[in-house]
């Protein structure tokens, strides 16, 4: 049974949530995470390379010979990524400075591959289009609401305001390396105890 | 702008060039076939057959080390796929699925203590066993579970493995890791070949049938309503479920545990009530039937036992005519058993049920008058496997008396001293071995000296002082020879001729002796089967029977442990043999050793310390009460099936309604 | 002294995986074994400097000579890429004992940031020709360590009995914070060693 585009679209929000449901993409969710800011910027940066990937690689999947599809797949994703790290330089340079090396990174996030290859390239554009913007959608919200969660804790505040009371002692523990682990670990714990499909 | 492109177009062509050049210079040529194999096989890596993973294995394939029917889990498809990519072809195999065989979980079952420890049933063993007061019981901690590649394998509720048969592909990953070997691969051929062991849970009345029925299994499918299953898994073992129902002696009912409450369940009953039901149907339903592609195999005499052969060598492949010397199949059933202890139509309906697998058979012929021993064997694919039965049989039989020779140049010692002068062979010059040990023989060696036999050995069973003792006349003479202590393995000859017996004496020594004659002082001719050996052109006696037992020595004319084979003085007992006999005649046609198995359950094991039912009253009350011919009604099977109390070696049900009775 | 202080930063202080969060993917991926995850780790050691040989060159004589280096990403990726094609068919001829336990590991390498990681890393801190390599190096060994360390680890998950949520997934991630918070107590020990070395 064929999916509608609404479906394809929304699936990213659920059921193949990256990266609760998709464990992939890992490092940008634990690196990025220490702060909501960071987090929107990054998801905000994967889903634009990965809706124009998706795009692309579905028009040219006639196109490309099958041995090579990797590597091609590669350099698109690539191409985007350096339009993005060049725009984000321009625009949102303080930004851009926190996420520092992990926007070339989005090169080799195994989400964007993942999704060239399982999807956009056996489906049409608009369904890749609807598959990347949804995914990527997904993805974002997921790293907000990680690095909120982890700012909130490790900081006390969400975006940058203050929210927990006065003597609020931060978990310094939250923003370091061990922190992203486990506070991923625990709400994918948590994701797990919702059956995939509502 | 100019650069970037230009670089770029620079970097992927100097890139591309130096990988084209690179797949040129490291070429390594690959069988292409190996690649495509791979792709075949079911990726799952899961090395059920032997080899680290599917390219492995794929490579094995291709280098023709392996077969294409490699892939235990792949089944038969993938089977086929590879040998379409190898250019062969592969027979059908036989689905294997994973069986669990422990049917009381962690609630139902005694416990010796409480186990907290590692989550493993591996671990668990280490402490005691563990924890179950049954030594072999499943430890519920799904060791097996976690190590199926394909998912098949799930807890159920009661802490034990249920297997998903859609997805199991028996690969065998859970039997090998299972530390207490529950779980194991089953399949029709498996279970058909295999005796009862100490290590499977096995009920009373189970271990103490002849043929092995899964008794328990069965009562549970007619308690489901399941009437057909149970036909079905008492075939599995009892080609004859509706004769036994009616003359069955039924050993196991003096077994069941029902006995010190009230009385037997009706096991036998139960068994008639399934087998009558087919029967009103009219419809016979026959088992899995593999393609022939065994060995051709003539069996000589067409009675109960032959014909139980006859049916299991027809489920394991094989290519199987009955020779019988009257005019119908059935033996002693058809010509001593009386019409109102058992009528002729269920005889009838049952040996035709049997013959429609496909079983060829040819009625009125005498092996040894009619038809020739060595026409029989004659181009070295066929087998030819001897279930004749007894002195007595022979007489009923053939109504003649006289000697007749179904293995080249042997009588049975009785005949022998029987028949006048002028019917006994003509011995004069002959080279005469008699095996026996009774005064009986010692007379028939006088008669073979009288008649002039050339040379006549005695080969005895017992030894020189316990023959003193029996008062025999050892006494020396010329030309008789008597050993003592020894048995005979192995008989050979050419064509129609007996020439040579193997014998082994005392100390384990083969001895071959050159012979003209054989005098047999059993009461039956025993089971023995023939095989020809191409590059001699000799035939040769195997010895199918050391199916028995564990510690048979061997020795064609005496099975140690089970006692004689001669005393099948029961229609179950002829039915366990021959079903032994199909599975020796089998591994032997595989060209595999015939081997005891082990652990089997024999008289003398002693299992989970089950005592023996002492009181039988209950027993011969109920004996008093049972009438063949009355047929079950559907209320009364279910009534005796719900009675059953599912015995295993340690368990049962115990919130039965057993509580309210006692 | 001062490659020392390298190795102790790259191998334990800022271990590539549990500090510097590079490379998660096989980490997760490639863990359920200790004898697989050996071998990734040192399919990685043997990648990582060798890209980072290469990518270096490529950064300082063409990039930065032909004043592109915004095309820093598309040209390393492409780069690594081809690498790593060129290394597996390399093997496959020569050291196929070497291939047949490497072999599986090495497409995965291609999308494993740790090494593109490394590669841009040493370009941003300026490291000489030789600190990358050796930065390049021990970075691999610190991800090897990692890695087999916490196979080691989840090899046991298999008999424990976990609650159901926390199955695969969930506690493998909780068990790398763990070990993140074990490496955490490196640090410092670079300083310090730094300044015993300098006395």
């Amino acid at each position: 049974m064929k999916k509608s585009l609404l479906q394809e679209f929304f699936k990213g929000f659920w059921e193949i949530l990256p990266p609760f449901r998709l464990v992939l993409g890992l490092c940008p969710i634990l690196a990025v995470t220490t702060l909501a800011e960071n987090g929107l910027g990054m998801g905000i940066a994967t889903t634009f390379v990965l809706f124009f990937s998706n795009i692309l690689i579905a028009l040219l999947k006639n196109v490309i010979p099958k041995k090579v599809r990797i590597a091609a797949f590669i350099i698109i994703i690539a191409t985007f990524v350096v339009i993005v790290e060049l725009v984000m330089k321009a625009y949102f340079f303080p930004i851009s400075q926190k996420l520092g090396l992990f926007i070339p990174l989005i090169v080799v996030n195994c989400i964007i591959l993942g999704r060239a290859e399982a999807f956009a390239s056996k489906n049409t554009v608009l369904r890749s289009a609807a598959d990347g913007l949804g995914v990527g959608l997904g993805f974002t919200m997921s790293l907000v609401l990680i690095s909120s969660l982890r700012e909130l804790l490790g900081a006390g505040s969400v975006f940058g305001i203050e929210v927990m009371w006065s003597g609020f002692e931060p978990f310094g523990f939250m923003v370091q390396a061990p922190g992203a682990f486990v506070c991923l670990g625990m709400i994918l714990a948590l994701i797990n105890l919702v059956p995939k499909k509502i | 702008m100019l650069t970037a492109t230009i670089f770029l177009m620079g970097l992927g062509l100097v890139a591309s060039i130096i990988l084209v050049v690179a797949s040129k210079v490291f070429y390594v040529w690959e069988d292409p076939r190996i690649e495509e194999v791979s792709d075949v096989l079911l990726g799952a890596n899961c090395g059920g057959c032997g080899y680290a993973g599917c390219a492995a294995a794929a490579e094995a394939v291709v280098l023709k080390k392996a077969t294409p029917d490699i892939c235990v889990a792949g089944g038969f498809e993938i089977a086929k796929a590879v040998a379409e990519v190898m250019g062969m072809t592969v027979e059908e195999k036989e689905p294997e699925f994973s069986k669990s065989g422990c049917t009381y979980g962690f609630q139902d079952a005694d416990l010796k203590y409480e186990y907290d420890g590692l989550y493993d049933c591996r671990a668990a063993v280490l402490l005691y066993d563990g924890s179950k007061v049954c030594e072999i019981g499943c430890l519920g901690l799904g060791t097996c579970v976690n190590a199926c590649p394909f998912d098949a394998l799930t807890m159920g509720k009661s802490n034990l493995p249920v297997v998903d048969n859609d997805k199991c592909t028996g690969c065998g990953i859970c039997e090998e890791i299972c530390p207490k070997d529950i779980i194991t691969l089953s399949s029709a051929t498996i279970r058909l070949m295999s005796d009862q062991k100490l290590s499977e849970c096995t009920a009373p009345c189970q271990r103490h049938c002849p043929a092995e029925i899964d008794i328990p299994r069965y009562i549970c499918e007619i308690r489901a309503g399941n009437y057909e299953d149970a036909l079905k898994t008492i075939r599995e073992k009892n080609p004859f479920p509706l004769i036994c129902g009616w003359i069955c002696p039924a050993p196991c009912e003096e077994e069941c545990r029902r006995n010190l409450l009230d009385e037997p369940v009706a096991i036998n009953g139960l068994k008639k009530y399934v087998a009558d039901l087919e029967r009103e149907k009219g419809e016979y339903k026959l088992p899995y039937l593999p393609p022939v592609s065994g060995k051709k195999v003539s069996v000589i005499g067409g009675g109960i036992e032959g014909i139980t052969a006859s049916y299991f060598l027809r489920r394991l492949g094989h290519d199987v005519t009955i020779i019988e010397s009257t005019e119908k199949l059935g033996g002693i059933l058809r010509y001593v058993i009386s019409d109102d202890r058992l009528p002729k139509e269920v005889l009838d309906w049952e040996i035709e049920g049997i013959l429609s697998m496909g079983i060829k058979h040819r009625t009125g012929i005498a092996a040894g008058r009619d038809i020739s021993f060595d026409s029989m064997i004659e181009d070295g694919e066929n087998l030819v496997l001897v279930t004749t039965g007894g002195w007595d049989s022979s007489q009923i039989m053939n109504n003649s008396g006289k000697s007749g020779s179904i293995i080249p140049a042997s009588d049975l010692l009785l005949s022998f001293l029987m028949n006048s002068e002028s019917d006994r062979p003509s011995l004069k010059k002959k080279r005469v071995v008699i095996v026996g040990g009774g005064n009986s023989a010692l007379k028939a060696a006088n008669i073979c000296l009288e008649d002039g036999a050339s040379k006549v050995c005695l080969i005895f069973p017992f030894s020189r002082e316990e023959a003193i003792e029996r008062n025999m006349d050892i006494s020396l003479k010329s030309d008789l020879e008597i050993v003592f202590s020894s048995e005979i393995s192995e008989l050979n000859g050419i064509g129609n001729d007996l020439k040579q017996i193997t014998i082994r004496n005392e100390d384990g020594e083969m001895i071959e002796l050159e012979i003209d004659h054989l005098l047999i002082d059993s009461g039956r001719i025993p089971e023995m089967l023939f095989d020809l050996d191409k590059d001699s052109g000799r035939w040769r006696s195997v010895e199918v029977l050391k199916v028995f037992g564990q510690e048979n020595t061997g020795g064609i004319f005496a099975v140690k442990n089970i006692g004689r084979p001669t005393d099948l003085e029961r229609v179950v007992v002829a039915v366990g043999i021959g079903r032994k006999l199909a599975r020796g005649l089998h591994l032997h046609s595989k060209g595999e050793e015939i081997s005891p198995e082990e652990k089997v359950i024999t008289d003398e094991s002693q299992v989970a310390n089950l005592f023996r039912i002492p009181n039988r009253q209950a027993l011969i009350n109920y004996r008093d009460k049972y009438d063949p011919s009355e047929i079950f009604t559907e209320e009364m099977s279910k009534e005796q099936a719900e009675r059953c109390l599912s015995c295993g070696l340690i368990c049962y049900k115990k919130d039965h309604q057993v509580c309210k009775l006692m | 002294m001062e490659y020392l202080v390298l190795a102790v930063n790259a191998i334990l202080v800022k271990n590539i995986l549990l500090a510097q969060y590079l490379g998660n993917c096989p980490f997760m991926g490639v863990s359920k074994k200790t004898d697989t995850a050996a071998g990734m780790g040192m399919a990685v050691i043997f990648v990582m400097t060798f890209a980072t040989f290469i990518t270096w060159f490529v950064h300082y004589y063409f990039l930065v000579a032909f004043n592109i280096e915004y095309l820093q990403t598309i040209v390393f990726i492409l780069v690594i890429a081809a690498l790593v094609q060129l290394i597996e068919m390399f093997l496959k001829k020569s050291v196929p004992a070497l291939y047949r336990s490497l072999g599986i590991f090495l497409p995965l390498i291609t999308t494993n940031c740790a090494i593109l990681g490394v590669a841009v890393l040493v370009i941003t801190k300026d490291f000489s020709f030789l600190q990358s390599i050796l930065y390049a190096f021990f970075s691999g060994i610190g991800f090897a360590l990692a890695l087999v360390i916490f196979a080691g680890i989840r090899e046991r998950f298999e008999i424990s009995h976990i609650p159901a949520a926390f199955k695969e997934m969930s506690i493998a991630l909780i068990t790398a914070g763990i070990i993140a918070m074990a490496f955490y107590g490196f640090k410092g020990l670079d300083t310090s060693l730094k300044s015993i070395l300098i006395k």
